[in-house]
């Protein structure tokens, strides 16, 4: 970055075609951050059901709030992405699938299995 | 480490964290779902047990490394900014510590 560079930069997000192992990757992220802001309010909850007899009670209340259970799905979404996207990076590590076809293949499948369990939790709470 | 591979640290606590947050995450979503405690009594009682402890206060250390690295890349990756870059990390170290000390304050309560 020393130098100018008088390089095209073609940077138009709605234009570029990105291909399923990107869209894997930039949600694996997205969904870090998002777990990372979530944090303090799952210790908030953690520190409410310990706290006392009432604490818990009332924790209790607040994860059966309407609004509450609908920013759980999302949770479920994030957690359960970033978890089998961070399974796949750690077997991409030990070189298990880095052909390219595998390697598509299994971040259908991680997308798509994230989708499912995250269907299936909104399924038990309706 | 060396000069030459001053990622890697970083990069070995992310996978190391990896692999614990995962077998934590399962052991806790599979309590959750099959056996969970039903009473604020019995919550405490699963939480202040020993090695819940110790796995919780693991937990914690764990989590906490791998959002900072997470972050960090994040930070590194989008605010070119030195400067900015610096005070952001800043806050984020400020923020996860915070949460350390209050996760570590839980667990103390809930254990005597």
């Amino acid at each position: 970055m020393a130098k100018q560079d008088s390089r095209p930069v073609f940077l138009n997000l709605l234009q570029i075609r990105f291909p399923v192992t990107a869209i894997l990757s930039i949600i694996h992220r997205v969904m870090g951050v998002i777990l990372v802001v979530a944090l303090p309010f799952l210790i908030y909850l953690l520190d409410l059901a310990l706290e006392s007899e009432a604490g818990y009670t009332y924790a209790k209340e607040l994860i059966s709030h309407p609004f509450v259970l609908f920013v759980s799905v999302g949770l479920v979404w994030a957690l359960t992405h970033h978890l089998f996207a961070g399974i796949r990076f750690l077997l991409l590590d030990f070189e298990y699938g880095v052909e390219k076809s595998v390697a598509r293949i299994s971040a259908y499948v991680v997308n798509f299995c994230a989708v499912l369990v995250t269907l299936i939790y909104l399924g038990s709470l309706l | 480490m060396t000069r030459r591979f001053q990622g890697m640290n970083a990069w070995i606590l992310q996978r190391v964290s990896a692999v614990y947050l995962a077998l934590f995450f399962s052991y806790v979503i599979y309590v959750f779902i099959f056996i969970p405690p039903s009473s604020h009594e019995e919550f405490k009682l699963w939480i202040s047990n020993p090695v819940m402890s110790i796995a919780m206060l693991l937990f914690l250390a764990m989590i906490l490394g791998h959002a900072w690295v997470g972050i960090r890349d994040v930070f590194m990756d989008y605010i070119p900014s030195l400067t900015i870059r610096a005070i952001a990390l800043m806050l984020l170290a400020i923020s996860l510590f915070s949460c350390g000390v209050w996760v570590i304050r839980i667990m103390v309560v809930a254990i005597i």
